[in-house]
């Protein structure tokens, strides 16, 4: 699919010449300077007016997000999310997964559980023998996929995979993905951000001559309905949203600090992602004249785990909103900033005690 | 920053930044639009590179900042779609810059910076500031779609 993606790209080429495009960019590069009347620094935040957000109150509700893991273990396991890391934690010694494909042996050596993922150390093999990739394949991009095959766990009970994709071999080092999917789940939505799935992520990999054997974590990606509702009942003053307003702005006093009567409402953080809900009180400002082209909470936001650590997230405005009687409902997503911690794993939202706004700590509930 | 070293990054890194920005709103006159203002910003800001691949490495990132602001403006999502001519030389290429079109608008840039740009999932990562895992699992979704649209299609 490659070579036929890179031939349609060679034909998506621009309508203007460099020098339209030289003459487009110093044009607009002469009006920001007059706008702002200096050189630019942060040239995507000059245009935003700033706005301080006075929170009174956050309500909601816990969720209660159900994960079925007898499909992957040949026994029952169905709890509450918050009750999964206590009944996965331990050995399952008597899970079997096999596969039911032609081709392949998958044996399972090891489980354990933790709170919203499990780690499985598998061995895949060829029933023939014959090697499952070649390490020293120079191709760019090769994918060994077990496609179709359908998975047989304990009890029969059918699951299945997309397979593992070898995406490349480079001096030695092999990336691999892999995924699996819960077969009743949603998995693809218009937002490519939400649906439910079971993710595969690879841990360790060790190749041997002809066998492949490899440590999987299963993590439960929730869908828009939370993992967990985290709220707390009274958030900090001096919340600084950033507003990229455009428009009528007629009574808005764009460009200079506002502050606004706010409430945040809901404080909803998952596995992979969160979302803060909140509402603005409009006060005496006409909205309906605005178009508010994007904004983004500029705090310093941490989850506290019950030991003390911390995980920096980000907050970047990605639902806009719509005014209701009087008030703007927003949404905005919290994004992980700690990656390096992230990669491969899911954060224990049951570990998770409070959250640290521009350095005041929220216990939540 | 001189003029003349702007014409210069202008000749050099135009294409990718139009087609990246492409890759996000998928209509060229956008594209050209987001593409102006990457370069406006790079002559406003004239950051110091150590070398070319930096350069690259910055224009990539705002544009993908411009062209999340343009997807999330009101103005943007309240208009009508702009018509787009893009000569295609068969019925499969056409059926799969409609594919192209029809996928969602990270995932297509995701697929875009690995497929086009030659980009490792890592670089990727580095660039849109995010996790591997998180540019594999758009690259999976990504591929997947591209793949069932285009069985869904007979093609």
């Amino acid at each position: 699919m490659r070579n036929e993606y890179n031939r349609l790209f060679d034909k998506i080429t621009s309508g203007l010449s460099d020098e339209e495009l030289l003459n487009g960019a110093l044009r607009k590069a002469e009006n920001m300077k007059a706008r702002t009347g200096k050189k630019l620094k942060r040239p995507l935040i000059v245009a935003a007016a700033v706005i301080t957000v006075l929170a009174v109150g956050v309500t909601g509700a816990a969720a209660t997000g159900l994960i079925r893991f007898d499909e992957i273990f040949g026994r029952t396991i169905t709890a509450e999310t918050e009750q999964l890391g206590n009944d996965l934690i331990g050995d399952a010694k008597d899970a079997v997964i096999s596969c039911s494909d032609d081709d392949y042996i998958v044996t399972l050596k090891g489980v354990t559980g933790t709170a919203n993922s499990i780690l499985a150390s598998l061995n895949v093999s060829r029933k023939d023998g014959t090697p499952l990739f070649d390490a020293e394949s120079e191709e760019e991009e090769v994918q060994y996929s077990l496609g179709e095959a359908k998975w047989q766990l304990g009890n029969d009970k059918k699951f299945y995979g997309s397979g593992y994709y070898i995406e490349g071999c480079e001096n030695g080092s092999i990336d691999i993905y892999a995924e699996y999917k819960m077969m009743f789940e949603e998995f693809y939505s218009d937002d490519g951000i939400s649906g439910e799935y079971m993710q595969l992520l690879l841990n360790e990999l060790t190749l041997t001559d002809d066998k492949l054997d490899i440590a999987v974590e299963f993590t439960y990606v929730p869908s828009d309905t939370s993992l967990r509702s985290l709220t707390c009942k009274e958030f900090p003053e001096g919340c600084v949203i950033l507003f990229n307003v455009s428009g009528e702005t007629d009574g808005l006093p764009s460009g200079r600090n506002i502050s606004f009567d706010t409430q945040l409402t809901a404080l909803d953080i998952r596995a992979e992602s969160g979302m803060l809900s909140g509402r603005l009180a409009l006060g005496d400002y006409d909205w309906n004249k605005i178009v508010l082209n994007s904004f983004r909470c500029d705090n310093d936001i941490e989850l506290i785990r019950k030991d003390g650590s911390s995980i920096p997230v980000s907050l970047e405005a990605y639902h806009l909103m719509r005014a209701v009687e009087g008030y703007l409902d927003f949404t905005m997503e919290l994004e992980y900033r700690q990656l390096d911690e992230m990669i491969g794993k899911a954060i224990d939202l049951t570990e998770v005690a409070a959250i640290s706004i521009n350095g005041t700590i929220y216990t939540l509930e | 920053m001189e003029q003349h070293q702007l014409e210069q990054y202008i000749k050099e890194h135009r294409a990718t930044v139009f087609r990246l920005a492409y890759s996000y709103v998928k209509n060229r006159e956008d594209a050209d639009d987001i593409t102006q203002d990457a370069f406006m910003r790079l002559y406003v800001a004239d950051p110091s590179f150590e070398g070319a691949s930096n350069v690259k490495a910055w224009l990539i990132r705002v544009t993908i900042n411009l062209a999340k602001d343009m997807l999330r403006s009101g103005w943007y999502r309240s208009r009508a779609e702009l018509p787009d001519n893009i000569p295609c030389e068969s019925e499969e290429e056409e059926r799969l810059l409609d594919s192209v079109k029809k996928l969602n608008a990270e995932n297509a840039a995701v697929i875009y910076l690995f497929y086009y740009e030659g980009y490792s999932v890592k670089e990727i990562a580095k660039l849109r500031r995010t996790t591997s895992a998180a540019v594999r699992t758009r690259l999976c979704r990504a591929r997947e779609q591209l793949r069932k649209m285009l069985t869904k299609e007979d093609l």
